[in-house]
This record gives C-alpha cells, structure tokens and sequence, in this order.
C-alpha cells in the first residue's frame, strides 16, 4: 500500500450562504410582478401592535378589495383568527420555533391562493426585530413597526432591520403622554441608520390615528 | 430498548445544547444559517467525486448589517458538525465594515456607530456599498493522494 500524502487547496465559493432562500425570493418576486400584486413583508419586536394595525386596515377596506394576509408565529392561529373576521382571505403560517419566516413557507402556503386574484398581499412576519431582516420573501418592501412602550433608541439597538425597512411605522401613539419616549429623537435615529426612511405615526385607537399609514399604503398600491 | 451509539449521543447532545441555546436567547436564526453552510458545504464535496476530500475551514464574509451574531453562529456550526462526517470543520469569519458612498460628493466612507451621514459634506444622501454582506468566501479541503 503507497503512504498518504495530504494536500490542503482553497476552493473559492462565490454564493450568498442563503442562496437556496433567494432563488426562491427570486421566483416568488417574478410570480407577484406577473400577477401585479404589491407583498409587503411587516416586521417588529412581538407585541409591537403588527396584528392590529392589520386589523383596522383590513376593516377599513371595502369588501371588493382583494388582499389576502399570511400570518407567521411560533405557535397557535390566534392571529389568523382575529384577522378572518374581516372577510379577506387569510392563513396562519406556524413556524413551530422557527424565529422567522423564509421563502419557502412562504411558496408553501401561496399554493392554496391563486396569485391573480390578488392587488395586495400582507405578510406578517413572526415577531422578532432580528431574524426576519436576513430572508428575503420576494416583498416589495419591508416595514418596520415601532410601538411607543419600547425604547426610542430601537432604531440604533436594532439597525439592521431599520437599514433595510422602506417605511417605519411608530404604533401606540396614543399612549405618548404617558410614556417617557421621545418620538422626535426616534424618527432621528431611524433616519441615522437609513437616510430618507419614510416614517408615518399611527395609533389604532384614536381617530385619525391610520391616516398616515393608510395614505402611504394605498399610494404604495396605486404605484405598483 | 436498544443501546444509544456514541455517534447517535453526540447529535442528540449537540441538538440539545442547540435547542437550549434557542430558548435561551430565544430566537437563533443563525442556526438556520449554519444548516443553510453545511449544505452548500456538502454541495460542493459531491462536486468533487473523484478525489477524498474532507473539508476543513468554510470561509465567510459577512457585514455587520446583516443580522448575524458571529458567536451564535459557530456555536450553532460547531454543535450541528459534532459527531457527523463533519466533525472538525471550521468557520473562517470575516466581518465587513458598513461602507457609503455620497450622491453628493462620491466620497465613500466607512460608517461608524450606524451614522449614514457623508464624513466630508454632511449630506444625508448616502447609499450603502457594503455592510449587508453574508456570502462564502471559500471552502478549504484537505486531500488525500495516493
């Protein structure tokens, strides 16, 4: 038997570590360009308010609308439950653990929709201000919620995702006089991170309070 | 009941140091990450049929945008090779500055603590040209010849 000699090579490897996530991202991007549906990916710490600011869009919008939500969490439907009241077509994505949602769950679950039928599709992702940042779902943009019970330095602790968000909402604003948070310095610290981010105030609870948001999503709808 | 194997042990340790690590930051996204490496890792062994290759460092570059904790992410690596074919395969990681450039007054710049504004005019309107990175660099493997 002739002894072993071993011989250590460099391969170089040019592909993004989550490239089997992006082709998917890829084609799902295609599949909504064909079908003309706007997919917005809306993310934010849990408990940020994302499930009922999609509530009083849902209910705010005319029976003939067609959008549909897909709702990730670790565990339970609670969320697609509160949101199927409204009439539109919904389904819960459970993760079973998973911090966030990635294209094929995504793909998994569009299976049961026919695309063409769609203007707007809503996905809210698992609540999680990291995780979700890194996988692309083929959205045409990422929205960052910011509620006002958290700290107004959210926007440095947590940049990438305000990097990389097209608009931020700042939820809860009715509870402003009662919590210590400066809202002027958050919509600066988000602005720090990402230059010319659009951020629109919103509160559930108060008349008025959806404005903002509603204008930027139904501009965003007409463009596309 | 039928006797645990050593090799069996291990994974099933490794995925319950994993599994406790989860609960405990509550959320590791890296470890879908290190699943998403170890496969472009074998990918590329079972391109290479012909000779023995064992791989032995996997080369990464990733932006400090991207989300990625790069503790979280070798402690993931290392428990989920522990015990495979793998056992022993290591993370290179090359953690990329956040760099802009000015649509100003071109002038590219690395961004300290997450402040986008230009370092030469104070323009706001600045593009990032890195920083959001989480690519392979390389794979490095040790062969056998005869």
């Amino acid at each position: 038997m002739s002894s072993e000699a071993k011989t250590t090579e460099q391969v170089p490897m040019k592909q993004k570590v989550l490239s089997e996530n992006q082709r998917i991202a890829e084609e799902l991007r295609e599949r909504y360009r064909k079908s003309g549906v706007l997919v917005l990916n809306i993310i934010s710490s849990p408990g940020s308010g994302k499930t009922a600011l999609l509530e009083k869009t849902l209910a705010s919008f005319d029976k003939g609308t067609r959008v549909a939500v897909l709702t990730g969490d670790l565990q339970t439907d609670n969320d697609a439950r509160r949101l199927a009241q409204y009439g539109f077509p919904v389904q819960q994505i459970v993760t079973g653990g998973t911090c966030h949602l990635d294209g094929k769950m995504i793909e998994k679950h569009l299976a049961a929709w026919n695309l063409d039928d769609l203007d707007l599709l809503i996905i809210e992702n698992v609540g999680n201000l990291v995780c979700p940042s890194s996988y692309d779902l083929g959205e045409a943009a990422k929205i960052v919620l910011l509620s006002v019970t958290e700290g107004e330095d959210k926007p440095l602790k947590y940049p990438s995702i305000f990097f990389k968000s097209e608009l931020a909402v700042i939820t809860k604003t009715d509870l402003l006089p009662y919590v210590p948070f400066d809202i002027e310095k958050a919509e600066a610290f988000a602005r720090q991170v990402h230059p010319g981010m659009e951020i629109v105030r919103a509160s559930v609870m108060t008349a008025g309070g959806m404005e903002g948001w509603m204008g930027w999503l139904k501009g965003k709808m007409k463009a596309s | 009941m039928t006797a645990v194997t050593r090799a069996e042990k291990d994974t099933c340790d490794a995925y319950h140091v994993v599994e406790a690590q989860r609960l405990h930051w509550g959320c590791v996204h890296e470890l879908s990450i290190a699943e998403s490496i170890l496969e472009a890792v074998r990918t590329e062994c079972a391109r290479r049929p012909e000779k023995r290759v064992r791989p032995v460092r996997v080369g990464l570059k990733i932006g400090e945008m991207a989300a990625v904790d790069e503790d979280a992410l070798t402690f993931c690596f290392d428990a989920m090779v522990k015990g495979t074919e793998y056992d022993g395969l290591k993370l290179a990681i090359k953690i990329v500055k956040q760099q802009r450039r000015c649509a100003a007054c071109s002038n590219e710049f690395a961004v300290v603590d997450y402040n986008a504004v230009c370092t030469a005019c104070g323009s706001s309107e600045t593009k990032a040209i890195s920083g959001d990175e989480l690519d392979f660099e390389f794979l490095e493997v040790e062969t056998d010849e005869q």
